[in-house]
């Protein structure tokens, strides 16, 4: 099951989990933050675009490896390079069967990973 | 190397204790540990990422003992925390022993289990991975600032039937009495059997810690056990080797509550050696005999203890 939280964002649980929440009453966290809903669109988690990026029709971009190892950086990648035109200022990006998380188109043609910075892989 | 610091208390123990090897001890700590790993089945097939790691040039190697468990024979950074399989949450770091207490635990799909002890999370992730994210996890801690890692490991691993909760792990023995399937109590602890991990564990370890420590496990371990269903399943864990907070705690439970039984627990190819029955003048239970205990230089690993325990059902 889906729920919205605070902060516009929506996680995934179990109906078990939540309800057990529930009798708990103060809990500091339950199942898995999937999305989140701003005022400049939809952004998937990295986890959330493992768990529906399959399910998705439009705005999948395939990288490269080597795309993928800068993606993971943190660093902002050129639409012109990717060859991709997206619908919407979103994009989840894969590495075959490896979902890495979506990232926010910018005026300037460039997708910014949407990725915490704890999770950036550091560059050597 | 140079030879590693131990205290006064330390070293006493190592003579007290009749099955330690003194040289063995001190030059496990100087060896660092393994490099192992979990794979995300949550995520993707365990083939899958396999071949993910390969083409990243890792080199690895199934562990016998635990599901879902590998070793880094070659790994394409130093440090595997640092690389993308981790980062995208496809692998969890974690001790080649530590996986021990989980697969005691035999978590199973659609239960209801409780993780008392659960920061960092990787007993908690492994639990999550077993259940196939069906049920309901809860995942306490009583340490404030342990709960952020515990929530963002949870998160990196997919885990979605989680309930992280703040609270006094005696809590749930009182306030939610008979409800849990499983129960995992794994007790804050001298941590002497992870001392190459930490070094200071060693140099200020006194005999003090243990003696506040023990009567802390014992109340967990109590709560765990009364947080069960009848007929349900509690294993207790530690990353030490001191009798005080491993047979004594168990052998104290098993005095406490009559309908407790200790099951016997050998994973597969892991050395182990059999817990003491006494130690200066006391006596243990018997029982506890069927608990699985390694020292660190058994397995070139961590040091650890393990009771499985099932609890009464009435009949």
């Amino acid at each position: 099951m889906f729920f919205e939280g605070s902060e516009g964002k929506v996680r995934a649980s179990t109906r078990e989990a939540y309800e057990t929440a529930q009798r708990i009453g103060r809990v500091e966290a339950v199942g898995l933050y999937v999305l989140k809903r701003t005022k400049f669109g939809t952004y998937l988690s990295v986890e959330g675009s493992q768990l529906l990026g399959e399910r998705l029709k439009k705005n999948v971009v395939e990288l490269t490896a080597e795309q993928l190892e800068r993606w993971a950086s943190g660093e902002p990648l050129d639409l012109s390079e990717l060859g991709f035109k997206p619908d919407g200022n979103f994009v989840v990006v894969r590495y075959g069967p490896v979902f890495a998380g979506s990232g926010k188109v910018s005026r300037d043609g460039k997708v910014h990973p949407q990725i915490p910075k704890e999770r950036r892989v550091p560059v050597e | 190397m140079s030879r590693p610091p131990l205290s006064e208390d330390l070293l006493r123990l190592l003579r007290e204790l009749p099955d330690m090897d003194e040289e063995l001890y001190i030059e496990s700590m100087t060896r660092p540990l393994p490099e192992t790993f979990r794979v995300n089945t949550l995520k993707l097939p365990e083939e899958t990422i396999i071949g993910f790691l390969e083409e990243r040039g890792w080199k690895v190697e199934k562990l016998p003992w635990a599901r879902h468990g590998y070793r880094a024979l070659r790994c394409e950074r130093e440090d595997p925390g640092a690389t993308l399989p981790h980062l995208l949450g496809l692998i969890y770091i974690q001790g080649p022993m530590s996986m021990v207490p989980v697969e005691a635990l035999d978590p199973r799909p659609g239960e209801k289990v409780l993780d008392l002890c659960a920061a960092p999370g990787s007993k908690s992730t492994q639990i999550a991975q077993l259940m196939e994210n069906k049920g309901v996890l809860v995942a306490n801690d009583a340490s404030s600032e342990r709960i952020k890692p515990l929530i963002s490991n949870l998160q990196r691993w997919g885990a979605m039937n989680c309930v992280v909760t703040l609270k006094d792990g005696r809590y749930f023995g009182k306030r939610m009495r008979e409800t849990f399937d499983r129960v995992l109590c794994d007790v804050p602890c001298s941590s002497l059997g992870i001392v190459m991990k930490d070094w200071a564990a060693a140099r200020n370890y006194s005999s003090g810690i243990t003696e506040r420590v023990r009567a802390l496990q014992l109340s967990l371990l109590l709560s765990a056990y009364d947080a069960s269903v009848p007929g349900g399943t509690i294993v207790y864990s530690t990353c030490t080797i001191h009798p005080l907070e491993n047979e004594w705690v168990v052998t104290e439970l098993l005095r406490r509550r009559d309908d407790a039984r200790v099951l016997r627990f050998e994973p597969e190819g892991v050395r182990t050696r059999r817990p003491l029955e006494e130690w200066k003048g006391m006596r243990f239970d018997p029982e506890v005999t069927k608990c699985f205990k390694c020292y660190p230089y058994d397995n070139a690993a961590e040091g650890f203890f393990v009771a499985l325990i099932r609890k009464g059902d009435g009949s």
